[in-house]
């Protein structure tokens, strides 16, 4: 929407300022706070205004000192926008907590190495208790000493042929094991305990030669370190992962003054934005550490910029923030700058806080917002609101889904995403949970492992035929020493020519142009690809093992390799269409009127129009949002907290206020009992359109 | 590769608008089989304090490294931020801070010989086949907020007239930072054009010590000895110098040392304290002392001192060449771009020698090359203000390419890039006919040029003329007039319709320019006093041309019917003069005493008539003439006839009035200039006024 034309009260002007003059006050106090902000506030804005405020006020003492202000955000596009919006400066850093935590922590080794001993311990210690209490291991407590001793010598020896048969079925499995069926027949007795049982024991006897080898100083074993690319810790290879990364950090923290007085001295700002999906270990390690600093006197500020109310992650801190960092001013802001006056009362109302906004514009256009509950068709429902609202290229439409299905489906990749959905690996434990960022997410360093690759090639394959790409993009460094212009321009060719009716058949071509005397062109290509994959079989092989066969110490029947062989490959004989469809979903730059989100996807972002589609179940919960429809104009903060309709509330909150002028929500389940509530927040519910 | 051009912005006196200076490329020399660098030399040329040296200033920063001050911002431009800088405005995130933009483009060749490694960073897959590449070079506020706040203070205090003065120390206080873009606006860290780009400045006036000459080929020398000759020689060399020293050592020691050492230990106790005195040449001492330069001049050696500061020059020139083609690498690839700057090297040359320089310079490098096989390409570009030097690279390259003329209004400097394109235009159908035509004017403003016209580029104003008496009587009226004699005046003489050749560079230059041509009214043989054997029986005269005559005569004179698109006389004499841009064509438009005259010595004897001095001087050259004239009607009536008669006379006519004028001490009785003259330098005035 063009908001050039708004204009706002000297009253709300006279207002705004105060606001944030509150800040600047906690600041020149050096008293740490936060800023809660709704929806729609302005949130961005003021963290700039505090940044700017910070540098004009102490910038000089800071170069003088070599001080930092640290600016601590949720995703690499916030990083982009805050950097983009303050202009030339030395005295910020702008990152992700990730990025940031790790060059801190990095070089303390030898505390890391102690922390990593005791995380191992404390894994062995966890394992053990489970081996004692937990009801799966009822069989294994009944053994002897003797006999478990003896049990843990063949299951040992017979490590192979157990790994080898793991995945097979009951009967095959215990005929595998033919010793410990004869021996032990009562633990085998259930399979599914058994293995357990089985894994638990390996787990420790692994974990403690590990120790052993830390306490033996041997070279490989001196050393933690982190990885971004990964999700999972390997403990036993002394790689750990983002949360146990957070873990460290707040353990070492919280274990060295001296560490402590480093970072207060080194960032004397540390400014947070999004805090409620930060992870709680950050604010604790935050809030120690503006604690010590109090003690020694050093200044050491701290400022939240956020809304708990629009924690969406199960990783944040959520509701939580308030008993883990104690003693923070609070500072609320209650206008909004985003949204028609319409769409800001029934977020008002969905919030069930003290935080109550109004439009801080005086002539903001009039919005609409409708409730349907009603059975129609998605198309349906969409073709009316097209003509409704005047949707074109232009002015277009957002359609949030639940599912990561229904977008995926909508955008028109469907086969790629149940591809990923069906691989063992998202199958895998909660592992489904990973499949929005994986598969879904505009932030590209999100996507998952196998994911990055494809979007590699794809991104390439778009790059090379756009003609305003950069040589560099395009042309890995290596690639580029003694080029000449002619030799240039026939790789560039060499590249614009190959293609592809599938996403195989263009990897074919792409590698059958490799080891063909033309070294620049397998320098590109395996920087494209990655220096380890050599061939067309080697990208499936890399899918392979990354979906299908990650258990290194796993050993798969044939039966299995065959099926997983067969699901890769047809996965990557999907029409190229399909791929470039989730290319360009990936990189938001979708040609279509209608564009779909999941509800998650458009955090922090804002669109004129949107369109909701909400049944009751979410995920595994059938009555995830049935459940808060129930509840929702009740208001009752503290009850609530730590509950799914809490959750559910959030997630709602966040999606509705993601509209600018236009929102309908439609309700596809009966809305029994909840109707009363519904209509309290959102008015009277419409049934047709 | 080669630096095709570069813009710069705020720079100095450079504003943001024609800002580009454009560079020939560098094909390597060798390539052809006729060394000729003229054409692949870049002229800046201008008067004086227009910018010129400020090009090169921007480059040497630039590759160098070396950081900008506030006195290389455009003063026009800083002052114009700080008039924006109020304190409503701080505040905002649009608020343009100091920053100096250059945009340095490179031309790749299409060839093998460019390795792209350093400039890949900046290309994009468009530009692999445009085969240009910009990168952008800004030189801004390190902390933006930080210098918002210093300016916050600053504004809030009374620096009555010295406001801008403490704004560019403000500058200078600031944190400032230099950082490249590539034209996706992505900037690219490590990187620095010294990486890219060398550049070798000769400088003005580098004659600066008696034995500079020496130093310059002692430095030659002694490259050439460790680098380019056979180790060996330099290896025997310095066999023999440890020779010397060592005999020397030995000899010193035997005749000098235990003397010195002897009478040391009597005034302090002995063999405690002694010196030892030790022969301590080596080859660069040796070169440097031993190197005696002289001229050889006939049968004489003339030494370095006593030898002509222009031939110094020169050879200083030829020396740093020469330095620099030694330390060429020997490859036939480059990574990189080598630039030398010749800064007006006509500094102590003559005339002679400056049409010669190119020329001169030229046959250096060949014979340098010849003996070579090093395939050199570098760019030389040459700042000058000597139009002797610019009719020597128009001459030897045959051709206006890559000249920029730099010339400096509203204290603005601008640039103009001239070239043959722009010097005539293509015919607007692809016919041979029309081509060879264009070709042909090509080759007339090239050669034309080399007669005092390149004067023209360092001109205040311009004055074209057809005709000898006008040429040299119209130097002296200017002269004379108070109010254009401050300024520099070309007057150009060039005969009837080629005028019209210099269009385009009179739009170019942009210059005050006045073509001054004759009217040509066509009249009939017999009308001009000739017989005509079409018209038997009719008595040629001579006819006086008035108003009453003038319905359906046309104009002989092509220049006019050029600019006028119209050959009828009529047409032409209505309504004002033709004025186009920077230029304004003027002849006898208007009637004098009732006549329309044919030309400039008409007009002038028709506007004099009663003048003493003009009539002396008609009875002088043409007594006969003049005698039956004054009993038949006197001088006002026949002035066509006198015209006719005096047409080859004209040298002679002029010549006659320039000595009667000059030795006229009243100046009353000076003859006046005809008014459309009149006219024509009243333009010319307004527009060197300003307006």
């Amino acid at each position: 929407m063009d908001t050039k034309n708004l204009s706002i009260s000297s009253e709300n002007k006279i207002k705004e300022k105060q606001v944030f003059e509150r800040i600047s006050r906690c600041i020149d106090a050096k008293k740490s706070m936060v800023f809660d902000a709704g929806a729609g506030s302005g949130k961005t804005y003021s963290l700039v205004q505090s940044l700017k405020y910070i540098i004009n006020h102490y910038g000089k003492i800071l170069k003088k000192h070599n001080q930092k202000i640290l600016c601590i955000t949720y995703t690499n596009v916030a990083v982009f926008e805050i950097k983009d919006r303050l202009g030339n400066t030395g005295l910020i850093e702008v990152s992700t907590i990730h990025d940031c935590v790790w060059g801190i922590i990095e070089p303390y080794q030898k505390q890391l190495v102690e922390i990593h001993c005791d995380k191992l311990q404390h894994e062995i210690d966890t394992i053990e208790e489970a081996l004692e209490s937990e009801k799966w291991a009822e069989k294994y407590r009944y053994l002897s000493e003797d006999e478990k001793n003896a049990f843990l010598t063949i299951m040992n020896k017979k490590k192979e042929d157990y790994f080898k048969h793991k995945n097979d079925k009951s009967a095959p499995f215990k005929a595998s094991l033919p010793e410990i069926l004869n021996t032990y027949p009562k633990l085998m007795s259930n399979v599914g305990n058994f293995k357990k049982t089985v894994d638990s024991l390996f787990k420790i006897i692994k974990y403690k030669k590990v120790i052993k080898k830390i306490e033996g100083k041997e070279s490989k074993f001196n050393k933690v370190k982190y990885d971004a690319r990964f999700n999972n810790d390997k403990l036993e290879s002394m790689r750990i992962s983002h949360d146990t990364l957070l873990e460290y950090t707040e353990k070492l923290v919280e274990q060295s003054d001296l560490l402590k007085q480093i970072i207060c001295d080194r960032y004397p700002f540390v400014l947070v934005d999004e805090y409620q999906d930060t992870d709680s270990k950050v604010i604790n390690t935050l809030s120690v550490i503006d604690e010590f600093s109090k003690m020694i006197q050093h200044d050491f500020f701290v400022g939240y910029y956020g809304d708990v109310k629009q924690n969406i992650y199960d990783t944040g801190v959520g509701s939580d923030f308030y008993n883990i960092h104690k003693g923070l001013e609070r500072i609320i802001k209650t206008f909004n700058r985003r949204s028609a006056k319409e769409v800001i009362f029934i977020a008002n109302k969905i919030r069930n806080d003290d935080v109550k906004q109004k439009s801080i514009y005086e002539n903001f256009p009039k919005g609409s917002v409708s409730f349907y509950n009603m059975n129609i068709e998605r198309q349906e429902f969409i073709k009316a609101h097209i003509k409704k609202w005047n949707i074109t290229k232009k002015n277009k439409l957002h359609c949030f889904e639940l599912t990561n299905e229904l977008v995926a489906q909508q955008s028109g990749f469907t086969t790629i995403y149940n591809f990923f959905k069906n691989s063992r690996w998202y199958k895998l434990g909660r592992n489904f949970e990973f499949l929005r960022e994986h598969v879904l997410s505009l932030d590209v360093k999100k996507l998952g492992i196998v994911q990055k690759l494809l979007f590699r090639i794809l991104n390439f394959k778009f790059k090379i035929n756009q003609n305003e790409t950069m040589v560099s993009d395009v042309v890995v460094e290596k690639a580029t020493k003694d080029i000449n212009i002619l030799k240039l321009r026939e790789l560039v060719e060499k590249f614009r020519k190959i293609k592809g009716e599938t996403l195989k058949d263009y990897i074919e071509n792409l590698f059958s142009k490799y080891h063909n005397e033309d070294e620049k062109y397998d320098k590109c290509l395996e920087y494209i690809i990655g220096e380890e994959i050599k061939s067309y079989s080697d990208v499936e092989d890399f899918i392979l093992n990354q979906l299908y066969f990650f258990n290194e110490q796993e050993e798969h029947s044939d039966e299995y390799i065959q099926e997983s062989k067969n699901a890769v490959t047809s996965f990557l004989e999907t029409n190229m269409n399909e791929f470039n469809l989730w290319h360009d979903f990936i990189i938001d730059r979708s040609e279509s009127d209608t564009i779909y989100h999941t509800y998650h996807g458009t955090k922090g972002r804002e669109f004129d129009n949107v369109i909701i589609f909400m049944t009751s179940k979410f995920g595994r919960d059938n009555k995830y949002f049935s459940r808060l429809l129930k509840v929702l104009a009740v208001k009752d903060e503290v009850a609530e907290r730590n509950t799914k309709t809490e959750e559910a509330r959030n997630l709602l909150y966040v999606a509705v206020t993601r509209s600018i002028i236009n929102l309908s929500i439609l309700y596809l389940d009966d809305i029994d009992d909840a109707k009363a509530q519904v209509e309290h927040v959102f008015g009277e519910i419409k049934y047709d359109i | 590769m080669y630096l095709k051009s570069v813009l710069l912005e705020n720079f100095r006196k450079f504003g943001d608008k024609n800002n580009i200076i454009e560079f020939v490329s560098a094909e390597d020399y060798k390539k052809d089989s006729n060394i000729n660098i003229a054409p692949k030399t870049t002229l800046i040329i201008g008067k004086n304090n227009s910018g010129k040296t400020t090009v090169i200033d921007a480059l040497y920063k630039l590759i160098k490294n070396i950081s900008f001050k506030a006195i290389d911002f455009n003063f026009d431009y800083l002052k114009k931020l700080l008039n924006l800088y109020i304190s409503e405005n701080l505040d905002s995130e649009k608020l343009e801070l100091p920053t100096l933009k250059f945009v340095v483009t490179i031309g790749i060749d299409n060839g093998k010989e460019d390795i792209l490694t350093n400039i890949i960073p900046f290309m994009s897959l468009e530009d692999t086949e445009k085969s240009k590449i910009d990168i952008i070079v800004e030189w801004a506020v390190r902390d933006r907020e930080l210098f918002i706040k210093a300016v916050k203070e600053f504004i809030s205090k009374d620096f009555k007239t010295q406001k801008f003065d403490r704004f560019l120390e403000l500058i200078d206080k600031t944190d400032f930072e230099i950082s490249y873009y590539n034209s996706n606006r992505d900037k690219k860290k490590n990187f620095s054009l010294k990486k890219l780009i060398e550049i070798t400045p000769i400088r003005a006036n580098n004659v600066n010590s008696e034995n500079c000459l020496s130093d310059a080929f002692s430095k030659i020398v002694d490259y050439r000895y460790s680098n380019v000759l056979d180790p060996q020689i330099a290896s025997e060399l310095d066999s023999q110098i440890i020779d010397i020293n060592d005999r020397l050592t030995r000899d010193i020691s035997m005749q000098h040392t235990n003397n010195i050492n002897l009478s040391l230990s009597k005034m302090i106790l002995g063999e405690k304290c002694q010196v030892l005195l030790k022969s301590n040449l080596n080859f660069q001492k040796l070169i440097k002392n031993v190197l005696k330069y002289e001229y050889v001049e006939g049968k004489n050696n003339i030494p370095e001192q006593q030898f002509g500061l222009g031939y110094t020059n020169l050879m200083m020139i030829i020396a740093e060449i020469i330095t620099y083609m030694e330390k060429y690498p020997e490859t036939s690839f480059n990574s990189q771009i080598n630039l030398i700057s010749i800064e007006e090297p006509e500094t102590f040359m003559h005339p002679q020698m400056q049409e010669q320089f190119i020329k001169n310079i030229n046959e250096m490098i060949a014979s340098l090359l010849e003996n070579n096989k090093k395939h050199v390409n570098s760019q030389i570009i040459i700042t000058t203000h000597s139009s002797h030097i610019l009719n020597s690279k128009i001459h030897e390259g045959n051709t206006f390419n890559n000249i920029n003329y730099i010339t400096c209004s509203n204290n603005y400097a601008n640039s103009i890039c001239l070239n043959d394109d722009i010097m005539i235009d293509f015919p607007k159908n692809n016919k041979n006919k029309d081509c060879w035509k264009r070709e042909q004017k090509l080759k007339f403003l090239k050669k034309h040029i080399k007669y005092k016209i390149s004067e023209l580029f360092f001109a205040d104003a311009v004055i074209f003329v057809e005709g000898i008496t006008e040429y040299t009587l119209l130097q002296h009226y200017l002269d004379i007039d108070p109010r254009l004699n401050k300024y520099y005046i070309s007057v150009i003489l060039v005969n009837g319709a080629h005028a019209r050749v210099y269009e385009n560079l009179i739009y170019a230059l942009s210059m005050p320019t006045l073509i001054i041509t004759d009217i040509d009214i066509k009249r009939e043989k017999i009308e001009k006093g000739e017989k005509d054997k079409k018209c038997p029986g009719q008595e040629p005269f001579y006819m006086q041309m008035c108003s009453d005559k003038l319905r359906g005569r046309k104009t002989t004179n092509s220049t006019l019917s050029y600019f006028y698109k119209n050959e009828y006389v009529e047409n032409i004499i209505k309504g004002d003069y033709k004025k186009l841009n920077n230029l304004m064509i003027i002849c006898q438009k208007d009637p004098i005493e009732n006549y329309y005259s044919t030309s400039f010595e008409e007009a002038f004897i028709l506007t004099n008539f009663k003048n003493d001095i003009v009539r002396n001087v008609l009875e002088k050259v043409k007594p006969y003439i003049y005698i039956e004239i004054i009993s038949n009607g006197g001088v006002r009536h026949n002035s066509y006839k006198l015209q006719k008669k005096l047409s080859n006379l004209k040298s002679n006519f002029a010549n006659e009035l320039l000595y009667e004028i000059l030795i006229c001490d009243d100046k009353s009785l000076i003859p006046q200039l005809p008014k459309y003259i009149k006219d024509g330098l009243q333009f010319l005035q307004d527009r060197l006024g300003g307006n």
